[in-house]
């Protein structure tokens, strides 16, 4: 009996083991369902908050996303405002690791007074108001320094329009930046430098005039004065005139060097102006020798200039070949045509012509050809200048003995407009 | 025409001051031109004869102690001096100069010729202004 109660004794034993074990299965499996329910419920949850809707996305679309892994500039993939995937650049850019990256949203990079102008653009983009854009910003760097990036932000959509997901390509342009920042403070001390010149040059061309107005008046008294004295001295004539013209010289100079610095000058008053009638008011008022006719030829156009500064032009032009004419019938042709971009302007004669050696000289400031002591060498300068800020050139030819053609362009953009 | 009209003249350069009186009394000016040599003994001028003030005030811009537009600036201040009709003459054609003096209601601005020629004709364009304003003043 010993071994039935013995037996008995351990079915019992094996039974209450079996319901323990039982019970302690449904104890586990419960836990388990309900880890299980928690589980999915946290991974709903997280699916949610990530909006994680990755099915949406075509595994080939995801394999793109790793062909940018090792590009030269940051790429940012968000799906409904939240980071999905970046690449190593911008690791590199902002110093954060991926994994603080993921799943905020780009404005979390972004330094704080940028956010704004961001944000307004990134709401558009979500809104589907606008498909892309694209901003200059600062980025916040987890050392808290900043760092200026051109953003990209272009929303990828299916073929019913609906957005998948939204690129973002960050640029570095921190040096870009900084020399656009110097190229500033350049361009404002140049403007500040200018200013100072323009109202040192007319001080001084009034304080420089002012002196040589004198002169001439006492030098006008003192010829009347020995008039009146009654003494013929052709010598102390000559001399008297000697002076006259070196002030007159002088006096033409300091307004030549004056219109000479005026012409760049930004706020120049523009008009319409018919350069053919220009040009025949201009030569009106040259006293033209009665040997030399003048010709006009050609298709002459109205364009926007100041018309001060191109009648400058035409009269140094003009003036010039007036002065230079040795031949019984002298001419000087003005011609006018043009071609894609430019208008195109010749002054040509039959005068003199320049020799070769000079050639390079003329257009130079205070060179002169003339040997007379009169001219003061600024007025090709001055032709020059105020070709080159209508953005055109002038070039010269000539055949010695035979006559010179100027030949200068204006540029068609530049003065087809009213105003700079 | 009043004997005791006359103009007055602010120059510090005494060559010009002798030119412009003895170019109007050419032109048959009769009347007196008092010069002072700049805006303060200008003022200091009208201060002292606010009596018998000048018919017309024929100013230079470029001048020591008070330049011209001080000059312009500082007779605006008085209910007097600021009715007298003032005509610039400087040797600046410089803008900033006209437009200020403009901005302070001159009755002309007229800049210094450097040719004989030129300078008998603005002091003739003065002189007759001077006939034909003084006609009001009788």
């Amino acid at each position: 009996m010993e071994s039935k109660n013995y037996s008995k004794k351990r079915i019992d034993r094996e039974i209450r083991a079996r319901k323990e074990a039982e019970r302690i299965m449904e104890e586990k499996s419960l836990e388990l369902f309900y880890a299980n329910e928690k589980l999915k419920k946290l991974n709903d949850e997280l699916n949610e908050s990530l909006s994680l809707n990755i099915n949406a996305l075509q595994e080939s679309e995801i394999e793109k996303f790793a062909l940018f892994e090792n590009a030269a500039v940051g790429v940012i993939f968000t799906l409904q405002g939240k980071v999905i995937r970046t690449n190593h650049k911008i690791v590199e850019m902002t110093g954060k690791h991926e994994r603080d990256i993921i799943g905020k949203s780009v404005l979390d990079l972004v330094y704080d007074d940028d956010v704004f102008n961001y944000e307004s653009l990134l709401i558009q983009l979500h809104q589907k108001e606008i498909a892309q854009f694209n901003i200059n910003l600062r980025l916040q760097k987890h050392n808290k320094a900043l760092l200026w990036c051109n953003l990209y932000s272009s929303s990828v959509k299916t073929d019913d329009g609906v957005v998948k997901y939204t690129i973002h390509i960050l640029e570095d342009i921190q040096e870009k930046k900084a020399i656009e920042a110097k190229q500033e403070t350049l361009i404002a001390q140049l403007k500040e430098i200018n200013n100072q010149l323009e109202s040192f040059a007319h001080v001084v061309s009034h304080d420089l005039k002012a002196p040589l107005n004198g002169i001439n008046t006492v030098m006008s008294w003192t010829r009347d004065h020995v008039k009146n004295l009654s003494i013929e001295d052709s010598e102390l004539n000559q001399y008297f005139t000697l002076i006259e013209d070196r002030v007159r010289k002088m006096y033409k100079l300091i307004d030549g060097v004056m219109e000479y610095s005026k012409v760049s000058q930004g706020n120049e008053k523009r008009e319409w102006v018919d350069v053919r009638q220009l040009a025949e008011e201009t030569v009106q008022l040259i006293s033209i020798p009665n040997h030399i006719s003048i010709i006009f030829s050609g298709q002459f156009p109205t364009i926007s200039v100041n018309k001060l500064k191109l009648k400058q032009v035409f009269l140094n032009l003009v003036d010039n070949a007036s002065r230079h004419n040795d031949k019984k019938e002298g001419f000087i042709e003005i011609n006018a045509r043009e071609n894609e971009h430019f208008w195109i302007f010749d002054v040509r004669d039959n005068g003199v012509g320049i020799e070769d050696k000079h050639i390079n000289k003329i257009f130079k400031i205070f060179n002169t050809l003339d040997t007379s002591g009169k001219h003061t060498g600024i007025g090709l300068a001055l032709v020059r200048k105020i070709v080159e800020h209508y953005k055109g050139r002038i070039t010269v030819d000539s055949t010695l003995g035979q006559g010179t053609k100027f030949t200068f362009t204006l540029d068609k953009d530049t003065v087809k407009v009213a105003h700079e | 025409m009043n004997k005791k009209d006359y103009i007055l003249y602010l120059e510090d350069d005494e060559i010009d001051a002798i030119k412009f009186t003895s170019t109007m009394k050419n032109l048959g000016f009769q009347e007196q031109i008092i010069v002072q040599q700049n805006g303060e003994e200008g003022l200091n001028w009208l201060s002292a004869n606010r009596q018998l003030l000048p018919k017309i005030i024929v100013l230079d811009l470029n001048m020591p102690l008070m330049n011209g537009h001080e000059f312009l600036e500082a007779i605006k201040e008085d209910n007097d001096f600021k009715k007298i009709p003032i005509v610039v003459f400087t040797t600046s054609s410089n803008k900033v100069d006209i437009n200020h003096s403009f901005e302070y209601q001159v009755a002309g601005y007229m800049v210094k010729p450097f040719e004989h020629g030129d300078y008998k004709n603005i002091i003739s364009i003065i002189k007759q202004y001077w006939d034909l304003s003084a006609i009001g003043h009788i």
